[in-house]
């Protein structure tokens, strides 16, 4: 079905770094915040979301913890792996957990996916993911049941490319306020 | 007729454009937001205000969530928070007050923002643009400093704000103004 379809293209970019442009619009469509980064994503649950314009701002996921770097207050928040990425793309891009991906419904229409939570709660109303014809990701949006959409286009997107474990471990640099919320 | 009469209708250069930042109202801002308030850990939020006459139209997010949204026209205010509650009040300072305990100067705020020293007595560098603000509101000090500027359609902005209150902090970066010559 359209669920294990998705999964399973996931897996073919079960590692993958890209360039990111992401612009958030409002109920109106409107364009309220702009940003661009890189991201790299390891199966499983590991991520590396670094925005660079307008201004530096670094989520990092080793699988359990998850930074949150704002050299602008100088602070970097550490929470649960779980709590972290609810309600955010990172929960379907890097997750394989079933438990998860129980949670929603998957409908495919051509290369592009549309995942709802199956909780009308949820506070994100929908997920999209786009592929193109070599498989790659090009692009995926949240929808929030509240307001605004968040949607991102990848470029330069490598699925060959190879990580240390490093890679998604943070170091928390000198005089950098640590906010431990886990 | 008056015997002062001035010696040209032009007013002094700082005044000039004083004068039509004053008049400014009609406009939005992207930027982000520092807040650390006494004792608390810091938050940094991206922002996105929108102006429009007395109407202002105010969104927090952070990464890919809303974490608050802010409105207020002639018939008053309405705050969405984090938990996606709302709350109503007469203006949006009494609500923010009613909320966090924090008066902030709002009215003011709208033109501190543009660099006009509204109810406050100001510092102005050799350019014209305006340094530094003081002003006490509701038995309340605040002292501006106004660190840098940007130029936008022939008028200079501040792009760099930093606002203080006792041992509560505001920093504000701003990337982007635009706005509608009045």
């Amino acid at each position: 079905d359209a669920a294990q379809d998705l999964q399973q293209k996931l897996h073919k970019v079960s590692q993958f770094s890209a360039n990111f442009s992401q612009q958030v619009l409002d109920l109106d469509g409107k364009v309220i915040q702009e940003a661009s980064g890189e991201l790299n994503v390891a199966h499983p649950d590991k991520f590396r979301w670094q925005v660079l314009m307008p201004d530096e701002e670094l989520v990092l996921s080793n699988g359990n913890t998850v930074w949150v770097y704002s050299p602008f207050v100088e602070q970097v928040t550490l929470l649960d792996q779980a709590d972290a990425v609810a309600g955010t793309p990172f929960l379907l891009l890097a997750s394989t957990d079933k438990a998860v991906w129980q949670q929603y419904e998957v409908v495919a229409q051509q290369q592009k996916f549309v995942i709802k939570p199956k909780d009308e709660q949820a506070s994100i109303a929908e997920f999209t993911m786009k592929f193109n014809q070599k498989d790659q990701l090009i692009g995926f949006s949240i929808k929030e049941r509240q307001g605004q959409t968040s949607q991102f286009v990848l470029s330069e997107f490598n699925s060959k490319s190879t990580f240390k474990d490093s890679d998604f471990e943070f170091v928390i640099p000198e005089g950098v306020e640590v906010d431990d919320q886990r | 007729c008056s015997l002062l009469q001035p010696t040209s209708k032009e007013p002094l250069p700082e005044f000039a454009q004083q004068t039509q930042l004053a008049e400014l109202d009609h406009w939005q801002i992207k930027g982000k937001l520092a807040i650390r308030q006494a004792k608390q850990k810091p938050v940094a939020l991206d922002m996105h205000w929108q102006q429009q006459g007395e109407q202002f139209h105010i969104t927090f997010t952070k990464l890919f969530k809303t974490v608050l949204e802010v409105k207020q026209d002639k018939f008053g205010a309405w705050l969405r928070d984090n938990n996606g509650e709302e709350h109503y009040a007469a203006d949006a300072q009494l609500l923010i007050q009613h909320l966090t305990g924090w008066v902030l100067p709002l009215n003011q705020m709208q033109q501190w923002v543009k660099g006009v020293p509204l109810d406050a007595t100001a510092q102005f560098d050799d350019q014209g643009n305006v340094i530094n603000i003081d002003a006490i509101v509701e038995q309340q000090p605040w002292h501006l400093t106004l660190a840098g500027h940007t130029q936008s359609q022939g008028l200079t902005l501040p792009s760099n704000l930093s606002l203080k209150n006792n041992d509560n902090l505001l920093k504000l970066k701003i990337y982007e103004w635009t706005f509608e010559q009045p």
